[in-house]
């Protein structure tokens, strides 16, 4: 149990990564952090597959933060897959984006995800994102068990 | 006059094609009703004239007989000198009976007594009163009596009288021929045939004798009528002609009436004026008839031609509203050449439209093409464009954190620097799509109570510490139609602005109203704040215009482009009221129809 990602990180901008772990680790959040490069990725890691073969589905990651707009796979596909898949459909998904589409927001809610945020460019608000995030999915919220 | 006409003036096809054609007909009667006119004038003229020379002759016949007469009267007096009373009284029976209009003949002495007649009983009696003896005696050859007591045989007889003279124009005696009217008469008219009445009238106007000819049925004129138009021949010694009716007759005639000058007569003629003008009305009958023909086909042609026309402009109309209703057709061309260009004129225009929507289509398919690319475009502008700010001021914050002892004061402050207008422009991005969406949207009209939506955004407002509820003042304001999300972020921008500018007064002050008007309705939201100087007013709505400085108050300059934009949107207008220090008032103005 102690070796469960907590955090699964799916962003493809180095720079995003870095200053997101910046954030995680100003939150003492960033122990069990697991990050993919892109949308492909992220699916193999969560269901298991390719270079995650060994990994096992049922350790689902305790939230996952989510960028849509990921080569190959896009985000909306990943949260497709998550929503659509008995074993991982009640992982909590946070959006967290730099986009603030409409649309987006009207897909992604439709697919059933847990928040939509937008990416602050200021980083100490960005900051206070991350740890509000963190304090709510892992620390106050109970989920399911699968 | 004009409204008269139009009101009878038919305002379809046919009625107007019937109309033209009665039109065209009502001349063509009258100029046949005027050639009838003259016909019939002209053969009653003729008529006449006919009459007149059937009278003359008549007359001519008459004059002549009796001139006859009295010659051979003349002849008997000479032989009648010659011979003893037995065998003159002989002489006078033969010659009575061989003159078949004569009754008697009788011999009278200067004296006037009748010496000889071959009638029984009429010798002895005196003529001397009679007019035709004291005609004789006074110098007259020979003379013809009216119809008068003969007093040689019985009543109503004419007397032909001859005065028989010497050598030396001693009255010897005189030789009387009582003539027969009736008889005169048809002696005389055996010659003629057909034609009307002939009739003998005496010096007194009184009908000596009326025939008739063979084929003719009207009546005769009775014996001693007394006629007028005969009267008045007498009277003038003229011809005269007319029309006369029989005493108890109601048949009207063309009459004429010529004096026998000789004789102190008058011959006449006389035929009914329906018998003359049968033939005249037989062609009227046959002109009505043809006329009549005439008109019911011409009518019948101008229906026909009507519904021809009608049917050709129902061709046109039917394929117009076809193109009317969006269908591809083409208008079929009839034969009648106007029409036949209308149409093709139609299909012209529908061929042009076609054109047109195609081209229009094609227009409306880039400006959707080029929507959809700035959509795509402000995606990416929201993604990528933020992305590297995100980074600037992230790692530049890195830095001011981690390595703050190394850059020193200036190295700091310059940090910094870089960090507001990373953000900045990071506020700048969003208001500008912020923006741009507005103007995407499509507008989802509903009635906003704006009372309500004002309480809503001030206690948003309020939440935010961009607002405070003492300041605030909410009118009474009248509902409006309008897209709520629009004409929230509308007066969410308004009211932002007023409590920013008023922010600095000791006592702020902020009203929200507005008053129903005749088209629209008209809002506003008035502040105590600094206020504008009227000189700008235009550029207060336009794009990233600000009139004051960042340090003094924060802003993109893109909350009243899209108040302007928004109101735009609904048809409204938008204005402003102001001065530097004495606060400003915003207005918009809606429509309160929406179409």
């Amino acid at each position: 149990m102690t070796n469960e990602v907590e955090i699964l990180l799916v962003e493809d901008n180095p720079n995003d990564v870095e200053l997101a772990m910046r954030a995680l680790k100003k939150n003492n959040l960033a122990n069990r952090v697991f990050i993919v490069k892109d949308g492909a990725e992220a699916l193999d890691f969560i269901f298991g597959r390719g270079t995650h073969q060994n990994r096992r589905v049922e350790n689902v990651p305790r939230v996952i933060l989510l960028d849509l707009k990921l080569p190959k796979v896009d985000g909306i596909e990943v949260l497709r897959s998550i929503r659509s898949d008995e074993r991982t459909k009640y992982i909590p998904v946070v959006v967290l984006t730099s986009s603030s589409e409409e649309r987006d927001i009207v897909e992604t809610y439709k697919l059933g995800v847990n928040s939509y945020i937008v990416k602050p460019v200021n980083f100490e608000k960005f900051i206070d994102v991350v740890r509000e995030l963190g304090y709510y999915w892992l620390l106050l919220n109970h989920r399911p068990a699968v | 006059m004009t409204l008269q006409l139009k009101r009878w003036w038919p305002n379809h096809l046919r009625g107007r094609l019937t109309a033209l054609v009665l039109v065209t007909l009502v001349p063509l009667l009258v100029a046949q009703a005027s050639v009838f006119v003259y016909w019939y004038q002209t053969r009653k003229s003729t008529e006449l004239e006919n009459s007149v020379e059937i009278a003359r002759a008549f007359g001519g016949f008459c004059d002549r007989y009796l001139s006859d007469l009295a010659r051979t009267e003349g002849t008997i007096g000479q032989v009648l000198l010659q011979l003893d009373p037995g065998r003159a009284l002989a002489l006078l029976d033969s010659l009575a009976d061989d003159y078949p209009a004569v009754n008697s003949f009788s011999w009278v002495d200067p004296q006037g007594t009748i010496l000889l007649s071959s009638r029984k009983g009429a010798k002895g009696v005196s003529v001397a009163d009679r007019e035709y003896f004291k005609e004789v005696v006074g110098g007259k050859e020979w003379t013809v009596s009216d119809l008068l007591s003969t007093k040689v045989g019985g009543d109503d007889r004419v007397v032909v009288a001859r005065g028989i003279r010497s050598g030396d124009a001693v009255l010897l005696g005189l030789v009387l021929g009582e003539v027969i009217p009736e008889q005169l008469g048809k002696t005389l008219t055996s010659p003629r045939s057909g034609g009307g009445v002939v009739t003998i009238f005496d010096g007194q106007g009184a009908v000596i004798s009326s025939v008739r000819g063979p084929q003719v049925t009207s009546p005769i004129l009775p014996f001693k009528y007394r006629d007028r138009m005969a009267l008045t021949a007498l009277e003038s010694g003229r011809q005269v002609t007319g029309i006369d009716q029989l005493p108890g007759e109601n048949v009207d005639r063309l009459a004429a009436r010529v004096p026998i000058k000789a004789l102190g007569w008058v011959a006449g003629a006389s035929r009914p004026l329906a018998e003359v003008m049968a033939p005249v009305r037989t062609n009227l009958l046959y002109i009505l008839l043809a006329v009549f023909a005439v008109a019911f086909l011409t009518l019948l042609l101008a229906q026909f031609m009507a519904r021809s026309i009608i049917n050709s402009v129902a061709v046109v109309r039917e394929g117009a509203a076809s193109l009317a209703a969006g269908n591809k057709t083409r208008v079929s061309i009839p034969d009648i050449m106007e029409l036949g260009d209308l149409a093709e004129t139609f299909n012209h225009m529908a061929e042009q439209l076609t054109i047109h929507s195609a081209s229009l289509e094609k227009t409306a398919d880039e400006l959707r093409r080029s929507n959809q690319e700035l959509e795509a475009f402000s995606y990416s502008v929201s993604h990528d464009l933020r992305a590297p700010l995100r980074a600037i001021d992230g790692f530049a914050n890195a830095l001011l954190e981690d390595q703050a002892d190394q850059l020193g004061e200036d190295g700091q402050r310059y940090l910094n620097i870089i960090r507001e207008n990373t953000q900045r422009m990071g506020q700048l991005i969003d208001d500008l799509l912020s923006y741009s969406r507005l103007g995407r949207r499509q507008p989802a009209f509903e009635v906003i109570d704006m009372d309500a939506l004002a309480r809503a955004i001030a206690e948003e407002l309020e939440a935010a510490g961009e607002a405070d509820h003492s300041a605030l003042r909410i009118c009474e304001m009248p509902p409006v139609t309008g897209d709520r999300t629009l004409i929230r972020q509308a007066v969410s921008n308004l009211m932002s602005n007023a409590f920013k500018f008023s922010s600095t007064r000791e006592q702020p002050q902020v009203e929200v109203g507005g008053r129903q008007e005749a088209e629209e309705n008209v809002y506003w939201v008035r502040d105590n704040g600094v206020g504008f100087d009227m000189t700008y007013r235009h550029k207060l709505f336009s794009m990233f215009q600000r009139l004051h400085s960042m340090k003094e108050f924060p802003g993109t300059g893109v909350g009243l482009a899209i108040v302007h934009r928004v109101v735009q949107k609904h048809g409204g207008r938008v204005w402003a009221e102001g001065a530097v220090n004495q606060g400003a008032t915003f207005y918009f103005a809606l429509p309160r129809r929406q179409r």
